[in-house]
């Protein structure tokens, strides 16, 4: 699959999908218009990539600055995929980066890694 | 059309407009309210107040962990009026589908602190359903709002809910002083509803 990149904007993020090299990276700031217009099409490509892979290793980086509570929910889901991932033979590292002073962002991070079991997650706070 | 407007009695029952004005002012300067819209809010105007809160924020020397927050507050009460106000226009204009939705945002300073007020029209038959909504947040501690926050973004929206139904939750969650809420009398259909998070 071709790779997406996606220049950050005020209210939706710089998307960087490499399909070919299984690195994927979401940052910036996210309260699009409408979250599913935004987000439906890329998590769509995703998916139909990742149930395809077997014995890959993947590596999946946030850096967010802020979202709203609807782009949560599309975080959640995303979190949910990258465990089944996991669970299906792969080697998914999360990586979750954010500002060392924002108490909410770490507290995000670790609500969503909650239910990670398969895939590595690993909180990368920054100064 | 020539309409016959008896000047003595349009001054005589209603403020001129400097007056209101400056009655409003007065009330707005005495309450330490910095910012505040009232009126019809779009995706334009969401995203110009915000960008110009934080702005503003940042210059008069907050730091930016309480402007993030402050900023991600006012979000979820923008978008609940956008979302719920009972007093809205619909139509087309240029070949665009309107909704536009009317509302009260403020932001305020209570003995140093700032407060954020987010105030709409609901329709009466709303009052309940949201009033035991608030009234569980309120008995909920950090750890009741979190375990509820999680829950609300893994299932599916309720009924009724036009967003991920966590917004309220995020101000319950996110508000340092915690948050309050008034409903005010309108009329037989309708009630004004306000929320406040305090900081």
């Amino acid at each position: 699959m071709e790779a997406i990149r996606l220049e950050p904007t005020k209210r939706t993020p710089g998307i960087d999908f490499d399909f070919a090299a299984n690195s994927f990276f979401i940052h910036g700031e996210s309260y699009p218009e409408d979250v599913n217009k935004f987000f439906g099409p890329l998590i769509e490509k995703l998916e139909a990539h990742l149930r395809g892979l077997k014995g890959a290793r993947v590596g999946f980086r946030f850096d967010l600055v802020y979202f709203n509570s609807t782009t949560a929910k599309i975080l959640m889901g995303l979190f949910e995929l990258l465990e089944e991932t996991a669970k299906a033979g792969n080697q998914v590292t999360v990586t979750w980066e954010y500002a060392a002073d924002d108490s909410n962002m770490e507290e995000l991070g670790e609500e969503f890694a909650e239910d990670l079991e398969h895939a590595q997650f690993n909180m990368a706070p920054k100064d | 059309m020539v309409v016959d407007i008896d000047a003595s009695t349009v001054t005589a029952n209603r403020p001129s407009p400097p007056g209101v004005v400056s009655a409003l002012h007065a009330q707005l300067f005495q309450g330490d309210v910095r910012f505040c819209y009232f009126g019809y809010l779009s995706e334009e105007t969401l995203q110009a107040l915000g960008q110009t809160l934080r702005d503003a924020l940042a210059l008069e020397g907050m730091e930016q962990k309480p402007i993030r927050t402050l900023f991600t507050l006012f979000v979820e009460q923008a978008q609940n009026i956008m979302r719920y106000s009972a007093n809205l226009l619909s139509g087309t204009q240029d070949d665009r589908t309107l909704e536009l939705r009317h509302g009260l945002l403020l932001l305020g300073f209570e003995n140093r602190h700032p407060y954020l007020t987010c105030g709409n029209t609901i329709a009466r038959a709303d009052v309940d359903r949201l009033q035991a909504a608030l009234a569980h947040l309120h008995t909920l501690d950090a750890q009741g709002l979190k375990a509820l926050h999680r829950r609300r973004l893994k299932e599916e929206p309720l009924p009724g809910s036009k967003g991920a139904g966590v917004g309220l939750i995020d101000i319950a969650r996110l508000a340092p002083g915690g948050f309050s809420y008034q409903f005010l009398e309108l009329d037989a259909r309708f009630v004004y509803f306000t929320l406040t998070a305090h900081f």
